[in-house]
């Protein structure tokens, strides 16, 4: 069996700086760590491996060459083989480009059985690129995998997080699933890792590389959306705060909302 | 300055300042100051003298030995209000020095040396601090402890077992005396004539205090004054538990910050762990070398729900697990130290697959997230049990042992544990002999068996030449193990400094030292 787990690069802190001049995140100084949910993802698929005794996983990132270091994490943990989707024609690409390039990247990979996605990267929090790479490549996929129940070579069963419970999901292979975080803890990487990763090579996979693809829906060029400005939103203040007996407070509370006019 | 007088209110509205970690109490303050200068501290000192009330020093409160527990009848002193990074310099033969108010938190130097010129508040000679590149070596798990209170107590982490407890990290100490004066100690500046420390303070007023002549126990220890050879005045003071001087402004050595590899390696038993130790000790670049026992690390897997962080799963057949930490520079990085590492983890029973990467900062912050967790997994246990029987509490040891000795007393430490069935988890600074057993008892019949097993252990360890604290101090609850570690001569020896220094016995009263002592204090 053949899985992919398609990771990315992220900031690793909640504080980052937006250039003002730019609207872009400040990278420099801030250490890169792999997106967290994608550790959930490379861990699921280490676990089916160790379930179904042979497969191998492919670890794919669409990124700048820094990107490399995430990959070499990655196969630390215990994947088998990195590659690294870079070239300046990628840059700009929003969720449509990045899923489009993303998918003909995987195409170049050869038999694909499972995809694994995180459920989101935490600096974008789109949550559409896993699904958008499964609609690209015309296969189905379960997003919000919070459990992986039974897998075989031709069809996994799924627990799909959804707001009110979950539900059990058949899904043919090939096919992709978003996981969340509920589904396991991450794995540390072990020295053993550590001293394969720095032997391991990433291979690249660059526009040229990419031959299936219509090079008018990469990049800036080919992506719908454009990101006008970044901000941090400003945190509210002022309020009032309210203290006192629960009666009295009820009935504060009561008549401040009906003077704003919250509810009549 | 704030101040908050009278028990009653100091009781309903800052209670947390009541007990520590170790969560005794012992009385409530007639006052409580909040200085924000050396001012402030000195017309509180001034104060307290004139009302007749002793001072207890509240620092960040982490501690467990009761050190900064106020008692009754005392002005406490909180430093919560002066917690600033004054200033940077660096000494003629280079040595950079790092200036802070005692309420600074540990934590805070850490993300300080982060990025010195981009700090909160402009900080004088900042700029003389390149980014991530200096480090304050002494690294107590506790980053809510406050500088001061570090200082105080001589407080060692991980770090310790390379570069020293707090003590020769220090280097000026701006210190507020019982009297109200102040002197400023830097090192070098007062050293021992003849046995005596012979010193003025910036008001006039002429010391002479006798350097001790007990020897302290031959292992890391924080238990008593500190008493050596060719000692510096400054020497005497860290360490001192809050009992000689006041510190208002803390200078404290600053190193290069090298680059550390660490990594969490599992073993099957104990003495696999400990022979693949005295491997680490042997190494001049392994700057740390911690331990957890099986039943630590059954504490956490039975905590996992509790834990700040996700545990991975632990491996089954492993129990025990040493944590090491790799100086790397340049000329030496720990890739060519691999080959040799990984045969002597295969020798004892453990492997590279076996051991867990600190190698990238995030790595490193989970393992010591980890190494965090253990204590605090402890205390919730205790907490919980708590509410069946309120009189129960933990009881835990802070010994170090000599180390020709350590692995059997140890081991028959160990063996008696296991016999009276109690729960219990050992974790700690095996670089340094230095094993914390932390006994949990459930009902107070246990906490009986605890208590005795806690007297024979600290028997042992005098009778074996260790010490009863290597790291926490003695504070209020140790007090008598001191005197029954150092003897009577010695500890009158230690009265005879802070009757020198303190006549009145007002600093710290009943921390360090019994109150009243033996022989009346002179006045």
């Amino acid at each position: 069996m053949n899985i992919v787990v398609c990771i990315k690069q992220v900031p690793g802190t909640t504080q980052v700086k937006i250039n003002p001049d730019t609207g872009t995140l400040i990278r420099a100084g801030v250490e890169a760590v792999v997106n967290p949910f994608d550790e959930y993802a490379i861990e699921e698929a280490l676990r089916i491996k160790e379930r179904l005794g042979t497969c191998v996983i492919k670890v794919i990132s669409m990124g700048p060459p820094q990107a490399e270091d995430v990959l070499k994490s990655a196969i630390a943990m215990g994947a088998d083989e990195a590659y690294l989707v870079t070239d300046r024609a990628f840059a700009g690409s929003d969720t449509w480009a990045t899923s489009y390039t993303l998918a003909n990247a995987i195409k170049t990979l050869g038999k694909v059985d499972l995809i694994i996605c995180g459920k989101q990267a935490i600096d974008g929090d789109t949550a559409q690129v896993g699904p958008g790479v499964a609609e690209m490549l015309g296969i189905p996929f379960v997003a919000w995998v919070r459990k992986v129940e039974d897998v075989s070579e031709t069809q996994i069963r799924v627990e799909r997080m959804m707001e009110d419970g979950y539900e059990v999901v058949d899904m043919p292979l090939p096919g992709l699933m978003t996981v969340v975080k509920e589904i396991n803890v991450p794995r540390m990487a072990s020295l053993k890792g550590k001293m394969r990763a720095k032997k391991t090579a990433v291979a690249t996979i660059n526009a040229e590389a990419l031959k299936a693809a219509d090079k008018e829906k990469i990049g800036l060029k080919g992506s719908p959306t454009q990101v006008l400005r970044s901000f941090v939103p400003q945190r509210k203040t002022g309020g009032e705060k309210m203290g006192g007996e629960t009666g009295d407070l009820v009935n504060k509370i009561k008549s401040t909302i009906l003077d704003l006019g919250v509810i009549r | 300055m704030k101040t908050i007088h009278g028990k009653q209110i100091i009781r309903e509205t800052l209670p947390e300042l009541l007990y520590d970690e170790s969560r005794f109490t012992f009385g409530i303050p007639d006052a409580v100051c909040f200085p924000q200068t050396t001012a402030d501290v000195r017309d509180a000192v001034l104060e307290a003298n004139r009302a007749g009330l002793s001072i207890t020093i509240i620092g960040g409160k982490t501690g467990i030995a009761g050190g900064s527990v106020p008692i009754d009848g005392c002005m406490a002193l909180c430093f919560s209000e002066m917690g600033k990074i004054i200033r940077v310099s660096q000494e003629p033969g280079g040595a950079m020095i790092l200036h802070c108010d005692p309420g600074v938190t540990l934590a805070g130097i850490t993300e300080f040396l982060k990025d010195p010129a981009s700090w909160k508040y402009p900080v004088e000679g900042a700029g003389l601090l390149s980014p991530g590149t200096w480090l304050y070596a002494p690294d107590p798990t506790e980053t809510a402890a406050q500088l001061g209170g570090t200082i105080a107590t001589n407080a060692s982490g991980a770090h310790s077992f390379r570069f020293g407890p707090t003590r020769k990290h220090v280097h000026e100490l701006v210190t507020v005396l019982a009297n109200g004066d102040t002197i400023c100690l830097k090192r070098g500046d007062c050293r021992e004539k003849n046995g005596i420390f012979a010193f003025t303070s910036d008001q006039g007023t002429p010391f002479t205090v006798r350097k001790p002549l007990y020897r302290p126990p031959a292992v890391k220890n924080a238990g008593g004054y500190f008493a050596g050879p060719d000692m510096d005045l400054l020497d005497l003071f860290v360490g001192s538990e809050g009992t000689l001087g006041i510190f208002v402004e803390c200078g404290i050595r600053l190193l290069p910050l090298p680059r550390f590899a660490a990594g969490l390696s599992f073993f099957a038993d104990r003495k696999s762990s400990f022979d693949a130790a005295a491997f680490l000790r042997g190494q001049a670049r392994v700057s740390a070398i911690e331990y957890f026992d099986e039943s630590a690390l059954r504490f956490l897997e039975q905590s996992r729900s509790e834990l700040p962080f996700d545990l991975p799963q632990l491996p089954p057949d492993r129990r025990n697990a040493v944590y090491w930490e790799y100086m790397e520079d340049e000329g030496s990085p720990f890739e060519d130290r691999m080959d040799e590492w990984e045969s002597m983890l295969t020798q004892h029973g453990s492997s590279f697959e076996s051991t867990w990467s600190g190698f990238e900062p995030g790595e490193m912050e989970r393992l010591k997230a980890l190494r965090h967790a253990i204590p605090e997994t402890v205390n919730n246990a205790i907490a919980r049990y708590k509410r069946d029987c309120p009189d129960i509490r933990k009881v835990s040891t802070d010994t170090a042992l000599p180390a020709p000795v350590f692995e059997q007393i140890f081991g028959e430490y160990i063996a008696r544990i296991t016999e009276s069935k109690l729960e219990h988890a050992v974790f700690g600074h095996l670089g340094d002999f230095h094993l914390h057993i932390n006994l949990v008892p459930r009902t107070t019949a246990e906490l009986a068996v605890a208590k005795r097993l806690y007297e024979d252990m600290m028997r042992d360890t005098i009778d074996a030449g260790g010490t009863v604290s290597a790291e926490h101090g003695i504070g209020k609850l140790k007090t008598g193990y001191l005197r029954m570690m150092y003897g009577d001569a010695a500890i009158a020896e230690m009265a005879a400094v802070k009757s020198a220094l303190d006549p009145l016995w007002l600093l710290n009263r009943g921390t360090l030292l019994e109150y009243p002592p033996e022989t009346a204090p002179s006045t």
